[in-house]
């Protein structure tokens, strides 16, 4: 009974989302209040559901709120839990936005942005609580999703300049990554387990660990996975870089979420899931290992930054490597307190960032001595030199995603770019043809050989398609165009292998083609006035055009299967039906969904943010 | 005469781009100035249109925000009128009025910079600016650091590219990728001509390649250059010259290009692709736009000015009563901010006078603090003090805060400091917002110097030298100052028992540009040190002696008391106050609970601005507020700073009592009748363009281009190194004004007001060329109010012409309390909303 009510902490911010969506862009008073409000209700809740929580022993609560699908083994329903670790979390949140949120009113006085802000804190508040409060995995991701948009939104919150909009995409395009690693841990799971499982079967029963045993892919693969998606999520190497980039946005934003919220999440999921992993100790080790070293690097980083802010973010990363630490040690209890400590503490630190200029020059003004550098740097110390050259350079740390994560996909796409010459068409073409020919023809014949060519054929193209789209430099249209047909061709594949029967097909194309739709006309309608000649570059459109920009990115996100369209739903019914033993098509297409999304919110970037190309009114430099 | 000759010289190049880098030091002293004073030599409108064209600056406000100003009443259909007519010809009014108003014009920019750097990308598809920005930023913000990072920049001894070299000499890892750049650095064999040579390889287009690269980001740029200018400008002193930084980033040029296309193998840029150089300078032909464009600014900028001309007319006309017998006399600065509390101060006890007088009081040297380590510098930037003041006991201990200290970064402090300090960080957080209180965190003015400790200010030998500077004034030069600052504000006679001399300064909180707030005369810092000095000076016996015998007689029962005002928190302070005789400190008594009073208003007057702050409330609850919000760390505005500045005032106070300028005009007392030929006003007006226009032009441009020439908004920004911020931590440093201190100000360039004959004013600023140069180019504008006729002279043209005001209706204000009360706060900060909250002058018509 009490467990329903968990539905509180998911409806509160949701509804305080909407609320705030609907005050005019300068009625500054009531979007405070809103997003004031939406958190002391929930406050309230929290405490009493604490309460309850204490005077039952501490006994977990669960519930299952929605089946939205059900067929064989897969059950994919929306599922809420509440523990020991959704409780702190949800303090340590509740408390840091109340306490940002009362900052922000005056900080962002008369800011332009003053609503969106407030709307992405109440977005992001939802996701987080999404994550915390979720009680199985599919209910999980959709909070995963939206930490990601959000965060693209916070970070390139100053969204007519240059910086920003990079930065969020790089950001945002690791999250992506996040995300779609997720999906394949969760899709791994439900290969191992032979069905979905929620929390509270995973909190209590025993022996997961041999569950997993016969399958030494599951074994290694599942635990891994989830360290990835929490290593991306909480900044640890090789993924450091990307936090301090992320501090784009007002001061406030970056303390709450780059301080304090979005960056200790990875804690949560290691601890949410550490029934997988427990007992397996090379994994410890490594977890250890990684906190470590990610701690040690990210210390030494912090020692040679000039940047009171970036240092801030790097100390913050060291003390997740240590909390890594603790829970590969099994503390749970101090990591907990680490992290609720630090998340506190980064986040001070970051809203006085600007005080420290007073403050440090007031203090050297007194106490100033020029430090002798022979104490650090002896003679002949190529070891401290090099750490220090390092330091400076991050570990090539950003150099490293680019050319490690990104570059090759860009290479490969600029090889096939003869997939957009008449050739190309005439491919395309076939392959639709074939699709729709063999639709008529075997429609229910699963498992045939010559299907599961096909199917891995279709997966393939979608990935090619998108890659083109992700490399496509002339034609925004074309660009466009492409994500629409590789999902279709997603479909297609998903058809042909059996996971998706024609009516659900149905209802994930639905998505795409209204998606696609929308998206093609809020171009069309922006490049009969500002003609967009290529991809070369940004434009700003949003500085004339907010509205059609607004439309476009929601056709943007629809078609990269975010929780807002019925393409979400499709895709999870697609990972749940997949076969044991397929391995090629889950991982093809969940290549092919990051750089959908990112391909999108690139097209998004480029078209409307960064600096207006009208110079008639101020504009930006490149370099700011 | 830009590089019309052929080939390439380093030297002129390098002296070219120093004159148009940004000239802002490191943030900590904010000196306000002239942000175009690199076209300072030729006249404004030429100027800020061929800065626009080169480096695709906004120089006005665009087009349709002076339709929309028209349409809102801003700008007045007769002040147009006689805009057009003066410019175009009565005749033409109509057709032109119709162009400003309805013609579609081409308004688009396209600057003429960059254009051969960015052929990298169109040619060779390699983003230098993407690839080399971010880690050049790093190494040269590493490197000038003045004490965030743990880890100190190594060898800096060596300078810039030596320290790098050792670095690299030194080390297994390299800041380059390939060998190429890294082995010219090592080798130490490079120039900027020999780099280019590999890079461009036409010597014709070195010059605007430079400017290209350098103008990608003006701010490090121009830092650097400062910083090689003025070594001292630093308190960690850093060696580094601007030639030095272009040559890495040349290097670094080099590297991307070997690493993105293969080693050594492209050939330099004007090898591959024909490139013809273009002068960046060339003049700017007239365009009817820029007609456009004119007129409406004049429009906007006479729509003020006859707004106050008209106000001062009304005085002239009906001219106020001066007290006979003074209570006290009081010189605050001649910031625009204090013009609102000599206003309250006049209203609150009628019988003191108030004057204004640059804030350093005439008293020029550098400062020491008891325990300090370095000196500051407490006069105008311009002027180079040879004299030495010391602060002596007693020691006041500075508190510290444990959040900001270097340990929170390190590996186990980081641990010791979340777990256990983690939570009292958020109750610390809880508590300010809940409560703003003082902090040693937060900048407090009143700290600089201590309440009741000795300054050396009377030199005692001649050998008492420290630095080069003398300790101290002697005695006759403590005369000449006391003598030049009274003369020059008109003070000879009539001396009130008690003299104050009330510098200002500001505390800020959470705010990096805090040295933008305090005091402009005294290189932005606050002047209390100031105050203090000039009271000693002017209360010495002996040098009333020597004044005496000069014929110049202060009353033996006159004292001085010097004071600050804080700007931000509307608190005031005074010093040395166990000086006073026990008649006068009874009177002190009195006068302080009026100036009490009268800050009570002030704090009630700005608070209108305030969005957290009901004006309305009980006027002690909006003073509590007002301190609050200065302590307050989430308030990006504790004050606008120089916001709105419109005027600066020259003459005497019955030019201006009984008006309400709200708080826009700089004032400088000046009595034209002790000085006919005007022998002490050059002394009077020579640091007000620089100090006043200075201020002024830097809100003009930060205000119409906040992106380019202001700082943005402050919400991003990160502190670099403490000396600049940015806006993106991979980004430039980013000089000039912060979105939150302009968004009050209206863009027009100061009228600077002198009461004195339209002939003697030209004479004096005649007679120094740099002065004169403001003027004739129309920088800054100037009227002559005739003393006797009480005529209005505008200087246009090298002479001045008389200018009548148009319409004659001022409107008045009964009760101050009501009128600020009424004020509405701006919808939104765009300029047509945010003019509005700029009040017209009003008559006060109080009793």
């Amino acid at each position: 009974m009490m467990s329903q009510l968990l539905l509180f902490f998911i409806l509160v911010p949701a509804i305080g989302l909407l609320v705030s969506l609907l005050p005019g862009k300068t009625s500054e008073k009531k979007l405070y209040f809103a997003s004031l409000g939406t958190l002391w209700v929930y406050f309230a809740g929290l405490i009493f559901t604490t309460v309850y929580f204490f005077s039952t022993g501490r006994q977990s609560l669960y519930t299952e709120i929605l089946t939205y699908y059900e067929k064989g083994h897969s059950h994919l329903s929306f599922d809420l839990y509440f523990d020991w670790l959704t409780m702190v979390y949800g303090w340590v949140s509740v408390i840091l936005s109340l306490l940002v949120v009362r900052f922000s009113r005056y900080y962002l006085h008369r800011d332009k942005g003053y609503k969106r802000f407030f709307n992405n804190i109440l977005f992001f508040f939802l996701g987080l609580n999404f994550v915390i409060f979720a009680g199985n995995f599919e209910t999980l991701i959709i909070g995963w999703e939206v930490l990601g948009i959000s965060s693209f939104f916070l970070i390139g919150y100053y969204r007519l300049r240059y910086l920003p909009v990079k930065n969020a995409i790089k950001v945002v395009s690791l999250y992506r990554l996040s995300d779609i690693t997720l999906l394949l841990a969760i899709w791994l799971c439900h290969l191992a387990f032979d069905r979905n499982i929620n929390f509270v079967e995973l909190a209590n029963t025993d022996g997961w660990a041999e569950q997993m045993a016969h399958n030494p892919a599951y074994f290694f693969l599942i635990p891994f996975f989830f360290l990835v998606v929490a290593a991306i999520k909480s900044a640890q190497l090789p993924f450091s870089s990307w936090l301090p980039r992320a501090m784009e946005g007002p001061t406030t934003s970056t303390a709450i979420f780059y301080g304090a919220l979005s960056v200790h999440i990875g804690i949560f999921l290691l601890l949410r899931v550490e029934p997988l992993w427990e007992d397996k100790i090379i994994f410890r080790v490594f977890l250890g290992l990684l906190g470590l070293t990610t701690s040690l690097v990210a210390t030494s980083i912090a020692s040679v930054q000039s940047s009171v802010k970036i240092q801030i973010g790097y100390s913050s990363i060291a003390q997740i490597g240590i909390m890594f630490i603790e829970v590969a040690l099994g503390l749970h209890v101090l990591a907990v307190l680490h992290f609720t400590g630090n998340a506190f503490l980064r986040a001070y630190q970051l809203l006085v960032s600007p005080s420290v200029l007073n403050y440090l020059i007031h203090e050297q003004y007194f106490h100033f001595e020029a430090p002798s550098d022979r104490s650090w740097f002896k003679k002949d110390h190529r070891l401290r030199s090099s750490i220090f050259i390092l330091s400076v350079k991050e570990f090539h740390l950003d150099k490293l995603h680019y050319s490690v994560l990104w570059m090759p996909f860009k290479v490969l796409g600029y090889q096939l770019r003869f997939l957009s010459s008449k050739t190309g068409y005439i491919i395309t073409g076939l392959f639709i043809l074939s699709a729709i020919g063999l639709i008529f023809t075997s429609l229910g014949h699963v498992n045939h050989k010559i299907d599961l060519i096909f199917s891995g054929l279709f997966g393939i193209y979608s990935f090619l398609l998108v890659l083109q789209s992700f490399t496509e430099r002339q034609s925004v249209f074309r660009a466009w165009m492409y994500l629409v047909l590789a999902q279709f061709f997603i479909v297609f594949a998903a058809a042909y292998n059996g996971s998706i029967d024609f009516n659900e097909s149905l209802l994930y194309l639905s998505g795409v083609i209204l998606a696609g739709g929308v998206g093609h006309y809020c171009l069309h309608k922006l490049n009969v006035e500002e003609p967009i000649h290529d991809l070369a570059g940004h434009y700003g459109h949003i500085y004339e055009h907010p509205k059609l920009g607004m439309g476009f990115l929601f056709a943007g996100l629809a078609i990269a299967g975010f929780p807002i369209s019925p393409t979400f739903v499709g895709l999870d019914i697609v990972y749940s039906n997949m076969h044991k033993g397929e391995f090629f098509l889950p991982i093809i297409i969940a290549f092919t969904l990051i750089f959908i999304e990112i391909s999108a919110i690139r097209l998004y970037s480029r078209v409307y943010l960064g600096p207006h190309v009208k110079l008639y009114h101020p504009v930006a430099f490149r370099s700011s | 005469m830009h590089n019309h000759h052929a080939g390439f010289s380093e030297e002129h190049t390098l002296h070219e781009l120093r004159h148009y880098l940004p000239t802002q030091t490191p943030i900590k002293d904010f000196i306000h100035h002239n942000t175009l004073h690199a076209f300072q030599h030729i006249r404004f409108y030429e100027a800020i249109f061929k800065a626009s064209k080169i480096f695709g600056y906004q120089v006005t406000l665009e087009l349709s925000d002076y339709r929309g100003l028209y349409q809102n009443g801003r700008i007045s259909e007769a002040i147009l009128n006689r805009v057009i007519s003066i410019e175009k010809g009565e005749v033409s009014v109509p057709t032109w009025k119709k162009k400003l108003l309805h013609e579609e014009y081409n308004d688009l920019n396209e600057p003429r910079i960059g254009r051969i750097r960015s052929l990298w990308k169109s040619v060779c598809t390699v983003n230098l600016d993407d690839r080399i920005h971010p880690l050049l930023f790093r190494i040269v913000s590493s490197y000038l650091d003045q004490g965030i990072a743990l880890w100190h920049f190594p060898h800096i001894e060596l300078g810039f590219l030596g320290s790098l070299r050792e670095l690299e000499k030194h080390s297994h890892i390299s800041f380059f990728s390939t060998h190429r750049a890294r082995k010219i650095l090592l080798d130490g064999n490079y120039t900027i001509t020999g780099l280019l040579d590999i890079l461009i390889g036409k010597r014709e287009l070195y010059h605007e390649y430079l400017f290209d690269q350098q103008f990608g980001h003006h701010g490090w740029s121009g830092m650097v250059a400062m910083v090689e200018e003025q070594p001292d400008t630093l308190l960690y002193r850093k060696k580094i010259t601007l030639e030095e930084f272009i040559i890495l980033e040349l290097l670094l040029e080099i590297d991307s290009l070997d690493s993105e296309l293969g080693s050594e193998t492209w050939k330099p840029l004007a090898h591959q692709i024909s490139v013809e150089p273009t002068d960046l300078f060339a003049d700017v032909p007239v365009s009817e736009l820029q007609e456009v464009f004119i007129m409406w600014q004049n429009a906007f900028e006479w729509t003020y000015y006859n707004e106050v001309l008209t106000g001062l007319k009304h005085l002239r006309d009906k001219p106020s009563n001066q007290p006979q017998e003074k209570s006290f006399q009081a010189i605050l600065c001649i910031d625009e901010r204090e013009c609102s509390l000599r206003r309250h101060l006049e209203m609150i006890e009628p019988n003191c006078e108030t004057m204004g007088c640059p804030g350093f009081f005439g008293v020029e040297f550098h400062f020491l603090a008891e325990g300090g380590k370095f000196y500051e510098k407490l006069c105008p930037a311009p002027v180079t003090p040879s004299y030495l003041i010391k602060e002596t006991d007693p020691y006041v201990q500075h508190g510290k805060e444990i959040f900001y200290q270097k340990q929170t970064h390190s590996f186990f402090g980081g641990f010791v400091h979340s777990v256990v300090f983690g939570y009292w960080a958020g109750i610390k957080l809880l508590l300010n917002l809940i409560r703003p209180k003082k902090s040693p965190a937060l900048p407090n003015a009143f700290s600089r110097v201590g309440k009741d400790s000795v300054l050396t200010v009377e030199n005692k030998h001649p050998e008492d030298r420290e630095n080069g500077w003398q300790i101290g004034f002697t005695l006759i030069e403590m005369a000449d100052r006391v003598e030049g600052l009274l003369k020059g504000i008109g003070l000879v006679k009539a001396f009130a028992p008690l003299v104050y001399l009330i510098s200002h300064g500001s505390s800020t909180a959470n705010n990096p540009h805090h040295g933008a707030y305090d005091c402009g005369a005294c290189s932005g810092r606050p002047g209390a040190v100031n105050a203090r000095v000039f009271a000693f000076m002017a209360n010495h016996v002996k040098v009333r002696a020597i004044l005496a015998e000069r014929g110049f007689l202060i009353p033996p029962g006159t004292q001085f008391i010097g004071g600050m005002h804080d700007t931000a928190s509307d608190l005031m302070d005074f010093y040395d106050l166990n000086i006073l005789t026990a008649e006068n400190h009874n009177r002190h008594q009195v006068n302080w609970d009026q100036f009490d009073r009268g800050l009570d208003l002030n704090a009630k007057e700005r608070s209108r601005r305030f969005a957290s702050i009901k004006t309305d409330a009980d006027i002690r609850k909006v003073r509590r507020a007002i301190q609050a919000r200065s302590v307050s760390l989430f308030e990006p505005r504790p004050e606008f700073g120089h916001g709105t500045n419109a005027m600066c005032i020259v003459g005497r106070r019955s030019l201006t009592k009984g008006l309400f300028l709200d708080r826009r005009a700089f004032m400088n007392s000046y009595d034209y009748s002790i000085d006919p030929e005007g022998k002490l006003l050059l002394g009077v007006i020579r640091p007000l363009p620089v100090v006043c226009g200075g201020i002024n032009l830097e809100y003009y441009f930060s205000r119409v281009d906040n992106q380019k020439f202001g700082a943005g908004t402050k919400l991003p920004h990160h502190v670099m190194g403490l000396i600049g911020v940015v806006n993106s931590g991979d980004g430039d440093l980013r000089p000039g004004l912060p979105l939150q201190t302009i968004e009050v100000h209206d863009p027009i360039r100061l009228l600077m007001v002198v009461e004195h004959k339209p002939e003697v004013v030209l004479k004096v600023i005649q007679s120094q060329d740099d002065l004169y140069e403001w003027f004739r180019n129309e920088w800054v504008h100037l009227i002559s109010v005739h003393p006797e006729t009480g005529e209005f002279y505008f200087f246009r043209n090298e002479s001045f012409e008389v200018v009548e005001t148009l319409g004659d209706k001022v409107p008045g204000v009964d009760d101050i309390h009501e009128f600020l009360e009424a004020a509405k706060e701006m919808e939104t900060n765009h300029i047509l909303h945010a003019t509005k909250e700029n009040l017209p002058i009003h008559i006060l018509n109080h009793k």
